[in-house]
């Protein structure tokens, strides 16, 4: 069994992938920019949200009847 | 042209983006700004091995080149070191029927309809160092400025959101092979107002329609 030599770092890594700068998109950067978004929507329902022991309905008005036959002639 | 930029609910102080709005070419230029602060002061840099690496205004004689990507040349990279910021896609989300800001009550009669989106997007900050290790340690030195400062940075930018999205691998440049990067890659998200107002009030519109009759 042989020994492997050691990695020098800071030698140029020849098997290193290449990129083209102008055209390089990161993996999976649509999926991050979704999960963005997602939190920011989940924040805006949360603020929306009444807050404990509140409401979000006001029941001092009675509900008005849209067609009451009782009424009709 | 957004009318105003609401920064998720949460009263900050102003900034003087928000009469501009978080654009992608300011956005640009916020971030291009940061790492050429940040690598225009020794005392900026944590990684004592990039301390030789400080930034100036002359790009001839700058140790360190930071510059968007449109103006990337490899012939002027020689044999320095880089960071080259590239804005990434940016994405439209709509969290409303028509993009109407519903729950909203125009005081006064000019207002047409008041609309709103999200919108998110994402820049690469290439890290370019002469050998993997440089690129390493630049990548991980702009990373770490990003992650700690991004509260601060989400402030003032006037955004939603910001945040260090990813540290990509090593790989080799393609137009400068004795050359490699680190894609650090940020994310940011925004909600846009914005407010569509008639030239002329209500009653202006309604003298227009009346016939006369003889």
């Amino acid at each position: 069994m042989t020994a492997q030599p050691p990695v020098d770092p800071r030698q140029p890594q020849q098997q290193a992938a290449a990129i083209d700068l102008m055209t390089y998109e990161p993996p999976n950067i649509q999926a991050s920019l979704d999960r963005v978004s997602a939190s920011m929507q989940a924040n805006a329902v949360q603020s929306t949200q009444p807050a404990a022991g509140v409401s979000p309905v006001d029941t001092r008005r009675a509900p008005v009847p849209i067609f009451d036959p009782g009424r009709s002639s | 042209m957004p009318e105003s930029v609401i920064t998720n609910m949460v009263p900050e102080p102003p900034s003087s983006i928000c009469t501009t709005g978080p654009m992608p070419h300011i956005i640009n230029g916020a971030l291009l700004s940061l790492i050429r602060y940040q690598f225009a002061d020794i005392s900026n840099i944590t990684q004592p091995a990039l301390h030789k690496y400080l930034w100036n205004k002359d790009e001839k004689t700058s140790a360190i080149l930071i510059e968007p990507v449109y103006k990337w040349n490899p012939r002027n990279i020689q044999q320095r070191p880089a960071v080259i910021v590239k804005r990434g896609p940016w994405k439209v989300h709509r969290i409303s029927i028509g993009d109407r800001l519903h729950a909203y009550v125009a005081d006064e009669g000019y207002s047409e309809f008041t609309q709103q989106v999200l919108m998110v997007g994402s820049h690469v900050l290439f890290c370019v160092g002469r050998t993997g290790l440089e690129a390493e340690e630049i990548g991980t030195e702009v990373a770490m400025h990003m992650l700690g400062f991004s509260e601060l940075i989400r402030q003032q930018l006037s955004l939603a959101r910001f945040q260090l999205d990813s540290i990509g691998d090593v790989h080799r440049i393609v137009e400068c092979q004795d050359h490699f990067a680190v894609p650090v890659t940020v994310t940011y998200g925004m909600q846009l107002n914005w407010e569509v107002v008639r030239q002329a009030p209500i009653w202006m519109r309604t003298l227009a329609t009346i016939e006369v009759k003889e």
